[in-house]
Parts: structure tokens; sequence; C-alpha cells
């Protein structure tokens, strides 16, 4: 997480409302684009976003790591969103331990391509994508984030990334 | 998708301090009543009923009060390090009226352990905030 951000963290922890505020403005949209991606529909995105927020309110006060933050709130926001998928993602299986692909389909990795076909991808693989291309996290803050060792991020990932250039092939993209 | 600043009129509820005082005065100011007069009550012999009954009522009412505010601040999560110090403070003031409440009536030790207690939380409410802004203040 970038510096500046583990002040302003710091400083809501104090009680500055204002900082809270500036969390809000500076994180709302990656929250809000990575529920949306996993929940799939803008109105029930605004509702659980809120929920996610309200949460990181209650629990700012307990965060002991402020550089930490970006893992912390995907966290909460994960829970939410499997609050909403509950029953759907019961059925997810864990990866095995395989090889992050270096040599991977980066045109089709590309943030355009990636949310164009992401929705197709099961629940599992849709969520390491989002949280590692589109937020930017990396795959240790993916890790924190899914409850996952970093191994699974990466085997995770490989076979998402594979889904989704079969995804793209067969779609003609 | 609802606007960050349409996300921030969502939490006004939850971040509002006013709110907070509030119930924190609610917590203290009905649970010292509610202590103060069942001490009395508990204390004094020979009281007509109706008295009784009255203290009773006093009793039940302040307590539910004070139960609701805690609830209440309960629900709301936990408290700012700044929020914590207003409580640390008001706990303090309802804490030394209470200890002189019990003063009088002969219970000066409890009085002096709930103040030491209120001392005590006010004490670390400080100290939290202080590492907190010494923290803010390395990282610039």
């Amino acid at each position: 997480m970038e510096r500046e951000w583990v002040g302003v963290v710091v400083r809501a922890q104090v009680g500055e409302r204002e900082a809270v505020a500036e969390l809000v403005r500076g994180w709302h949209e990656a929250v809000w684009g990575y529920v949306r991606r996993m929940l799939g529909k803008d109105e029930v995105a605004d509702d659980v976003t809120q929920e996610v927020w309200v949460a990181v309110v209650k629990g700012l006060p307990r965060l002991r790591q402020p550089e930490g933050f970006a893992a912390w709130l995907f966290t909460i926001a994960r829970r939410a969103v499997m609050n909403q998928l509950r029953g759907q993602y019961s059925g997810a299986s864990a990866a095995g331990e395989l090889p992050v692909g270096e040599d991977l389909a980066d045109a089709v990795v590309d943030r355009v391509d990636l949310g164009r076909w992401l929705d197709e991808l099961p629940v599992v693989e849709r969520e390491v994508l989002v949280l590692f291309h589109l937020e930017d996290l990396s795959l240790e803050e993916c890790g924190q984030v899914l409850g996952v060792p970093v191994g699974t991020v990466k085997s995770r990932l490989f076979r998402a990334r594979r889904m989704l250039r079969s995804a793209a092939s067969e779609g003609g993209g | 998708m609802r606007s960050s600043e349409e996300t921030l009129q969502g939490l006004a509820e939850v971040l509002s301090l006013r709110r907070r005082v509030r119930y924190l005065v609610q917590l203290f100011g009905a649970g010292t009543v509610a202590v103060l007069v069942g001490v009395l009550w508990w204390s004094e012999d020979g009281l007509p009923v109706r008295t009784q009954v009255g203290f009773a009522v006093v009793v039940g009412v302040g307590l539910g009060w004070a139960v609701y505010a805690g609830w209440a601040l309960w629900r709301g999560g936990r408290l700012f390090a700044v929020d914590r110090v207003i409580a640390g403070s008001l706990a303090l003031g309802f804490a030394v009226l209470l200890a002189a409440g019990l003063a009088v009536m002969g219970l000066w030790p409890v009085g002096g352990v709930v103040v030491v207690g209120a001392i005590g939380f006010l004490y670390r409410a400080h100290a939290v905030r202080r590492r907190l802004e010494r923290r803010y203040l390395e990282r610039r």
C-alpha cells in the first residue's frame, strides 16, 4: 500500500472524520469495482459496498497494522461478497499448487479484455483475477484477503488466466 | 454506481461524534442514578412500600436506559482514539459524582475504586491517542 495512505489510516484511527472521508473517497471505486465484478449487478454492488464501509468504520480502531489497510479492506469486502454468494461459493474447490506461467497471454490479461471475459469465470478464479489485476494487490495481499498461502494464490491465478484465455479464444476475442 | 459522497452520507450516523457522546452520557448518567438509588434502597431499613416501588421503578428505568445506550454504542463499533478520551473524561466525571453519593452513604471505598477505574480508563485512552499521533508524526 502507498505510504501516504498509512498516514490517513492512522489519522482516521485517531478519530479525524475528514481522514475517514479521505479513505472512502480514495478507495470507494476500488471496493465497488471488486464487489461489482463478483456480484454482477450495480444495485447489489451499491448496497454491499455501503455495508462494507459501515464495517470498515466500525472496525478501523481495531486495525493494528495500518500498512495492511488494503488487504484488511478487501478482506471485509470479500466477506460481504461471500455472504451474498453463500451456497454458490461453497462448492468451489481449492486449487492445487501449480506454478504461475510467465508466458501468459498478456493481451488477454489486458484490463479491457479482462473485464470483458471475467463474468464467464467461476467465482474463485474471477476473484483472484480482480484482486491481482484490477485492484493491483500484491500476491501477499491477495493471500491475506483470500485467507490462503501465496502458492495457492499463484496457482489460482495460473488456472484463472488459462480459463480466461480459453474463454477469449472460444468467444473470438 | 453510488458515489463516494453518497456513501459517506450513509455513514453519517455511524461516524457521528454527537450521537456517541449522547449515548455515553446516557450510559454513565443512567448507570450512576440506578446505582445510587439502588444502594439507597438497599441500605435504608423500614421504607414504606410506596417508596420501595418508586425506587424499584427508578432503578429499573435507569438500568434499562444504561443497557440500551451500551448496546447502541456496541453496535456502533469500536471507539476512535479521540472518542475514547471523551468517553474516559465522561466516565471520570460520573465516577466522581457516584463516589460523592456513595461517600454520603458511608461507602467511600467503593466510590474510590470506581474513580480509580475511571482514571485508569482515561489514562489508557490518552496513551492510545498519543501512540497513534506519534506514529502519524513519524510517518510524515
